[in-house]
């Protein structure tokens, strides 16, 4: 196909705002999907992302169009997933595309997020054409909508659509600007080939299949290739497009989009933004904007079973088979036993992780709380990373703690920013800038460490800004802290599960909050439970838990037996979902204790 | 032989709001046709002889002179030497009555009592008063029946701990051999549990339950089950049957029997039991649930479980085949081996269900 006739673009769309219905419409009325094959939404094919109504995996679909023009486009249809713990990737798969789609709905006009994915774009130098969506509402609002676009995101609007995504309403004329506005490719097919790697997943047959964008050359069956990050180097046994099932071609030209084979055994070699070149004609230099790719967060995953250690490293094994970003390795805790610690992109990341292997694993878990990666620079000029708080060397041989601090970029209307800055404060967050976008919209900036964000920023953002704000961050490296460890300790023991690493000056906070969340979680046991925080060895909080000194059955006669002997089966059951530590029976649910950040 | 012979009187004068035992108010007729059955359910055991009756509900008492009559002199025929026992409510008992027992060869009796004090009385719903109470002594004391024990209850929202001291002192003064003292348990379907009710909190509870044993032991009524305390040889021969979890048939509505590694329980619906369908189920039990009963009624005794006659009765060694549990509570200072037994110490008494959970190897 001559470079003309393609189209590369996604869709971008704040949550609910109808990406995926549209994307739905546009495979029927292309005729790439037939109705009756149709699943509501079928880009989003893991249950768990239809679950949660969010996309988690990258998807890509290759679909023709006849133009009222008169010629056929083939379409590559880009597919991003929209949190921010996947802005990276999402990044990536927009640098596979000359333009985006954007749809705003009617009834609620231009929100903090559809921004944050708008510049996104923008900064790839997509070109973006909005849709206004879900015109079948009584409640719609076009006119608004178009005015919201025209000067909060600066984009004309006037020859945008009015859609019904849901009915198929004008979903024609959505076709029709793509080939009018978006620029069709301009790579050189003759160029040495460099193509951007967006996405991947394991296919049990084939080996890692990779989503790939040609942006110069062309890639064929039996080509050698070299992935341009790590110099590895494969025969590529297969390429093809998706429509969406796969359909194998012989080549993919310069400008498409599509996928390929090569027998590669990890998707961990394989990594988006990645560049593929050819290992015997390689181009001169990688495709910009690749990053390595970071854990954000971590977190101790503990079977309640020890004796499904193996299953669980089994399930974790399997999930890292389409997971990059997944990363685990073995570790022990006095407390909880063996299990694994585990890097996550951030906390949707852990969380989707955490239900797959207790719901398609069947496991039962622990999980500790998530924690950042510190710089720990010891006296002796070492630095140790560390993301295990319980593993914090001694305080007289660290010199000092650094810990990873992002630039958080907070949209919300500017009635918000009040509260939004008291929250970034209270987080330990510097100051730098607000930003007006218009006369109700403001861009906050704020520095902030990591360790603050991973806990319950978000959801406290959402809360004091009735949801209205949206948040995008970027890594911006390490800075000194003063931090320390907190060690919490159950009846004089040290629990390492539970240990944290704390701002020395929210320290006492966090202290008293933590024990006190714990005294309600832990119930009363045949003896008094000391729970202490501490910090350097010295007490900061302290609670105790009460011994119940009674639990005994008043009347157990002939024919009490049976009645009172479900009793106990009962208690018996409810101590088996805790886990004895020392002597003391601790419940899950207070692991996640030290997340508990409550003012009183 | 079967030792023991519980028979259920299902009927009551008043319904107390705390009460979870399968019964009705009293109707005349309803009581005629219910005794017809169970004198029929009895004579089908098949036994003549039982070392111990004993009467309960409900409220025997709440039957008519004439047909307690019928019942005790029907009872008398199966035995009941040893020990036969039939329970009281006050309110429902008089002069006639206490000889019909003595006539019938009623050794001993029990009384729901709960108080002496008539603001609790009031509270925990019972209808009878402290004038009952004390009447009640005086019929027995003149039908010449000695033996007698009374039930106490404590735990109540409003009940202070001199509130229990002022019934422990009372219930000592009186002329009884054995008393019977339980803490208040709310059971979901009664009105007590519909109203949400809220005992005494936790502490005053634990300092109630200790203030018992202290007080009660200290004048010459020794614990020797968990809620039992008795004067020298006056324990409840009946009652033991069940903690050192031997045989006893028990008829009558709702009723429950053991025949060794066999439980029964009797039909709850009165139309049922009257049509002659007693069981609800009879349940086999796996040898490891009896080994466990045993011990979850064996410790409720001061005395504990007879290690011997343990290991021959249960095919294993008490020791060995429980040897983690045991360990365990021995060295939290909660179980202790003395003299061929193992029995709680005075702080296991008071925590025997977490002592028992380690017990239930099945789980």
């Amino acid at each position: 196909m001559e470079q003309k006739y393609i189209r590369n673009f996604s869709i971008i769309a704040h949550i609910d705002h109808g990406k995926s219905t549209l994307a739905d419409r546009i495979l029927e009325q292309t005729n790439t999907v037939q109705s009756r094959e149709m699943v509501d939404q079928i880009l989003d094919d893991l249950d768990l992302e239809r679950e949660r109504g969010i996309t988690i995996k990258l998807n890509a679909v290759s679909l023709t169009y006849k133009s009222d023009d008169g010629n056929e486009y083939l379409f590559h249809l880009i597919d991003t997933p929209g949190h921010v713990d996947f802005t990276y990737e999402v990044s990536r798969s927009l640098a596979a595309c000359e333009g985006a789609v954007l749809v705003v709905d009617a009834t609620q006009g231009v929100e903090a997020q559809t921004l944050a994915n708008v510049y996104l774009a923008i900064d790839n130098d997509l070109t973006v054409i909005p849709v206004i969506n879900k015109i079948d509402l009584p409640s719609a609002q076009p006119e608004i909508a178009k005015a919201e676009i025209e000067n909060d995101i600066g984009l004309d609007a006037s020859d945008a659509p009015l859609i019904s995504a849901k009915l198929g309403t004008n979903v024609h004329q959505v076709l029709e600007n793509i080939v009018k506005y978006i620029p069709a490719p301009s790579g050189n097919p003759k160029a040495p080939l460099q193509a951007l790697i967006f996405d991947s997943y394991y296919d049990s047959y084939r080996g890692v299949i990779v989503a790939v964008r040609i942006k110069n050359g062309e890639l064929k069956v039996g080509d050698m290739i070299q992935l341009m990050s790590n110099g590895l180097k494969y025969q590529v046994t297969e390429v093809g497009i998706r429509s969406p099932k796969e359909i194998n071609k012989q080549k993919l030209e310069c400008g498409e989009v599509g996928w390929l084979a090569a027998s590669i055994k990890s998707v961990q070699d394989v990594r988006v933004g990645d560049t593929v070149t050819l290992a015997d004609n390689p181009c001169a230099e990688p495709l910009p904007g690749y990053r390595e790719l970071q854990s954000m967060v971590y977190c101790g995953l503990y079977p309640t079973d020890n004796a499904r250690y193996n299953d669980l490293r089994d399930a974790l094994e399997k999930l890292q088979l389409n997971d990059a970003s997944l990363k685990f390795e073995a570790e022990t805790s006095q407390a909880l036993g063996f299990g694994f610690r585990c890097g996550f992109l951030g906390l949707l990341h852990m969380d989707v992780v955490q239900e797959r292997l207790e719901r398609e694993y069947n496991l039962d878990l622990i999980a500790t709380a998530p924690s950042v990666v510190y710089e720990v620079h010891l006296a002796n000029g070492e630095v140790k990373l560390i993301d295990n708080p319980a593993l914090l060397p001694a305080n007289q041989m660290i010199e000092y703690i650094a810990e990873p601090f992002i630039k958080a970029k907070i949209m919300a209307p500017k009635d918000y920013i009040g509260p939004i800055m008291e929250l970034c404060q209270n987080k330990r967050g510097l100051y730098q800038d607000i930003v007006y976008l218009d006369d109700t919209r403001v861009n906050i900036i704020y520095d902030l460490p990591l360790a603050e964000i991973v806990f319950d920023f978000f959801d406290k953002l959402k809360s004091c800004t009735k949801g209205y704000a949206s948040l995008d961050y970027e890594l911006t490296g390490y800075r000194k802290s003063e931090l320390a460890r907190m060690d919490i300790l159950i009846n004089g023991e040290v629990i390492d599960a539970l240990a944290c690493i704390v701002h020395t000056k929210f320290a006492y906070q966090r202290g008293s909050n933590i024990t006190r969340k714990l005294k309600e979680i832990i119930p009363k046991q045949q003896f008094e439970i000391p729970i202490q925080a501490s910090v350097s060895g010295k007490i900061i909080a302290r609670t105790n838990i009460k011994a119940y000194r009674k639990n005994v059955l008043a009347k157990c006669y002939g024919g009490d037996v049976s009645r009172k002997k479900k009793l106990l089966e009962k208690q018996k059951e409810g101590k088996k979902r805790m886990k004895a530590v020392g002597s003391v029976d601790i419940p899950q649910e207070a692991f996640m204790a030290v997340l508990s950040m409550d003012e009183e | 032989m079967i030792k023991g012979l519980y028979v259920h009187i299902p009927f009551c004068a008043h319904t107390c709001g705390y009460c979870d035992f399968a019964k009705a108010k009293y109707n005349n007729g309803l009581a005629s046709r219910y005794l017809n059955e169970l004198e029929k359910e009895i004579c089908a055991i098949g036994q003549k002889e039982f070392e111990t009756v004993y009467v309960g509900g409900g409220t025997p008492t709440s039957l008519s002179s004439e047909q307690l009559d019928r019942l005790l002199s029907f009872l008398s025929g199966f035995g009941g030497k040893k020990e036969f026992t039939v329970e009281i409510n006050p309110e429902t008992f008089d002069l006639e009555k206490a000889m019909i027992m003595k006539k019938n060869g009623v050794n001993r009796v029990s009384i729901g009592i709960q108080s002496f004090n008539e603001r609790l009385l009031n509270e925990m719903d019972r209808s009878h008063n402290n004038e009952d109470t004390y009447n009640t002594l005086k019929y027995l004391d003149e039908a010449g029946i000695k033996n007698r024990s009374i039930d106490l209850m404590y735990g109540f929202n409003s009940q202070s701990l001199e509130d229990l001291e002022s019934d422990l002192e009372k219930a000592v003064n009186l002329d009884v051999t054995h008393i019977s003292i339980y803490e208040l348990e709310v059971h979901e379907k009664t009105m007590f549990g519909i109203n949400n009710y809220q005992l005494a909190d936790e502490e005053t509870r634990y300092l109630m339950y200790r203030k018992i044993i202290e007080y009660l032991n200290a004048h010459s009524y020794r614990q020797y089950e968990v809620s039992n305390f008795a004067l020298p040889y006056s324990q409840s021969q009946h009652n033991l049957i069940y903690w050192h979890y031997e045989d006893y048939y028990g008829a009558g509505l709702a009723a429950c029997g053991k025949i060794g590694n066999e439980r029964y329980e009797n039909t709850h619906n009165f139309m049922d039991y009257l049509n002659g369908n007693y069981r609800l189920e009879v349940n086999k039990l796996s040898l490891e649930e009896v080994r466990f009963e045993a011990i979850m009624m064996g410790l409720r005794l001061t005395e504990g479980i007879n290690i011997e006659n343990y290991n021959e009765k249960h095919g294993c060694q008490l020791l060995k085949h429980y040897d983690k549990a045991i360990e365990k509570n021995v060295n939290k200072g909660l179980l202790r081996i003395d003299n061929g037994c193992l029995k709680t110490t005075s702080m296991g008494m008071m925590v025997l269900n977490d002592i028992l959970v380690d017990f239930m190897n099945w789980l």
